[in-house]
């Protein structure tokens, strides 16, 4: 593909998490959890990213399939910037890559006002583009007279809806979602159905995590198989779909004959 | 127009450069969330608290009293140190610069842990936070500063314009405090202790920093030991402008501009030889 076709391009893409200064707290935890026995992890550290190379074109949609640890959630950082490659490249044509997440940035003593401003700011907005945001927001978030209390004094689905205003109007221009979000009720998740949308309209890429496989042959125009961080296949979504529901149905290994009943099998 | 970014792990000195230079224009390019962190973490203390801004002056007051009734009440050593002028108004002009040190670096240090959330989910420069954090105390720091000269009134000291030089020297300890906590910032994330070792250290500091005594007093070998603290010669030019009302002499002032300029070099830069690991360390 030309580098002028690209949207987002990956070549040889690895991400090295080193467990040796990986703090005793969740992280370390949860991802020693996960390695298992992943190459590299006697020597403290495993790649969670290994070898990867995609591209896609502006215009399309990538899904991204795969099982829990398989590296999915590290290449939408990758992508949005948060963290960046310790092997090979990534590029990404488009401003401002966005990874679509709900209130990451909030402060709980600041009024739901404030804490649009602060968001919006987190993700690089000048003063005057956070001046044309903020009534958008507001308006959308429904919270009304609640925008001028702390968000200490909050309920959590109301945390989620301000938190998701504010996602639902950042319009960038490569769009990463992991999983599809929907907070609120029936009638604030249809107007949010709408707006992401129109995001998704807009947007010169599109990057989704999903475990729901219909919804990623549904609207996506590539998909991308990862496991344990490497590549499996990448191309057209029926295809790649197909297989990986082969390979999550297929038993792992031979159960020895005797044993057979033994093993239920679970759908 | 479509901006194009090409990332992958930096080799060499000329892309180890870029990445620096990219990394300033990154926090320029963020200048606004600096400025709003900055005026939001104020406006949280302000009305978190009973006595909201009073803090900001208390504090510093009650730690000034407290060394005051130690060195001069209790060991009867005031008049030796600082000659005619008042103690506590002796300490406070150099105190209260080392204090908006301490709590800056202390403060930076925690808030890269307490922001985790933030780093794992954002892209943007984590330098904001010590820089935040320091123009948030800075406004602190001006505020208890213009209550020196009602003290001095109050002990029958007389006022000068050269007082007025103290603004000068405050965007020279600002570099050195932002400097040093992104330092110390980047050095836990890499050792986890040092959070804990800096309890001790800034107490440790305090000591080696001409606060109870000049540096004019100190013998050869450990004045020349204490000058390299990069806090010696801000200090002794507060205490010049703020106490004896003279304009600080040139070894002074380029002792603290050279301080100034390597502090905030060498902080900025290891700050981002570490950045890309934070999102992971956590």
């Amino acid at each position: 593909m030309a580098s002028e076709n690209v949207a987002i391009a990956a070549r040889g893409l690895g991400i090295r998490y080193d467990l040796r200064q990986t703090r005793g707290r969740t992280l370390r935890r949860s991802l020693a959890a996960k390695v298992g026995a992943r190459p590299g992890a006697a020597e403290g550290h495993f790649w969670a990213l290994r070898d990867v190379d995609f591209a896609i074109a502006p215009g399309e949609i990538l899904g991204v399939i795969g099982k829990n640890g398989a590296g999915k959630s590290t290449l939408l950082e990758v992508i949005a910037d948060i963290i960046s490659p310790d092997e090979g490249s990534v590029q990404v044509s488009g401003r401002r890559p966005t990874l679509l997440t709900i209130g990451a940035g909030f402060e709980r003593e600041l009024t739901g006002r404030e804490n649009v401003r602060l968001n919006a700011a987190y993700l690089g907005f000048s003063r005057k583009e956070i001046d044309r945001l903020v009534e958008p927001i507001e308006e959308f978030s429904e919270l009304g007279q609640f925008l001028d209390q702390p968000i200490k004094t909050y309920s959590t689905g109301m945390v989620a809806r301000l938190g998701f205003s504010i996602a639902v109007h950042t319009d960038p221009d490569i769009l990463l979602l992991d999983e599809v979000l929907s907070v609120g009720d029936a009638d604030f998740q249809a107007k949010s159905r709408a707006r992401l949308a129109e995001m998704m309209d807009r947007a010169r890429a599109i990057v989704v995590v999903s475990h729901a496989p219909g919804f990623i042959e549904e609207i996506c125009t590539k998909a991308l198989w990862l496991e344990k961080g490497r590549v499996v296949d990448f191309g057209e979504p029926e295809r790649v779909l197909a297989d990986y529901h082969k390979s999550t149905v297929q038993p792992r290994r031979a159960v020895p004959a005797g044993q057979q009943a033994a093993v239920a099998p679970i759908r | 127009m479509v901006a194009e970014r090409l990332r992958g792990p930096q080799t060499g000195v000329h892309a180890r450069l870029n990445y620096q230079k990219q990394r300033v224009r990154d926090l320029y390019e963020f200048r606004h969330l600096v400025r709003y962190l900055a005026s939001s973490a104020l406006r949280v203390e302000r009305v978190s608290f009973a006595f909201g801004f009073l803090w900001w002056l208390l504090d510093p007051l009650l730690q000034i009293v407290i060394w005051t009734v130690v060195i001069v009440d209790i060991l009867g050593r005031g008049h030796a140190l600082f000659g005619n002028y008042p103690f506590s108004l002796a300490i406070m002009t150099t105190m209260l610069p080392f204090m908006f040190f301490a709590r800056t670096v202390r403060n930076s240090v925690a808030m890269l842990h307490y922001k985790e959330l933030q780093m794992r989910r954002i892209a943007f420069p984590r330098a904001v936070f010590p820089l935040s954090n320091t123009i948030a105390e800075s406004a602190k720091l001006l505020l208890a500063v213009a209550v020196i000269p009602i003290v001095a009134l109050a002990w029958g000291e007389s006022l000068s314009p050269v007082q007025l030089l103290v603004i000068p020297l405050m965007p020279i300890l600002m570099a050195i405090t932002v400097g040093l906590a992104w330092f110390f910032s980047a050095l836990n994330f890499v050792f986890p202790d040092t959070e804990r070792l800096l309890n001790v250290l800034l107490r440790l500091w305090m000591f080696i920093s001409p606060i109870f005594y000049t540096l004019a007093f100190m013998r050869p070998h450990l004045r020349r030991l204490v000058e390299l603290n990069p806090l010696s010669f801000v200090l002794e030019c507060f205490r010049q402008v703020l106490l004896y009302h003279h304009i600080p002499s040139l070894t002074n002032i380029g002792g603290a501009l050279i301080a100034a300029v390597v502090t905030l070099t060498v902080g900025f830069v290891v700050f981002h030889i570490y950045e890309p690991r934070f999102a992971r360390l956590n």
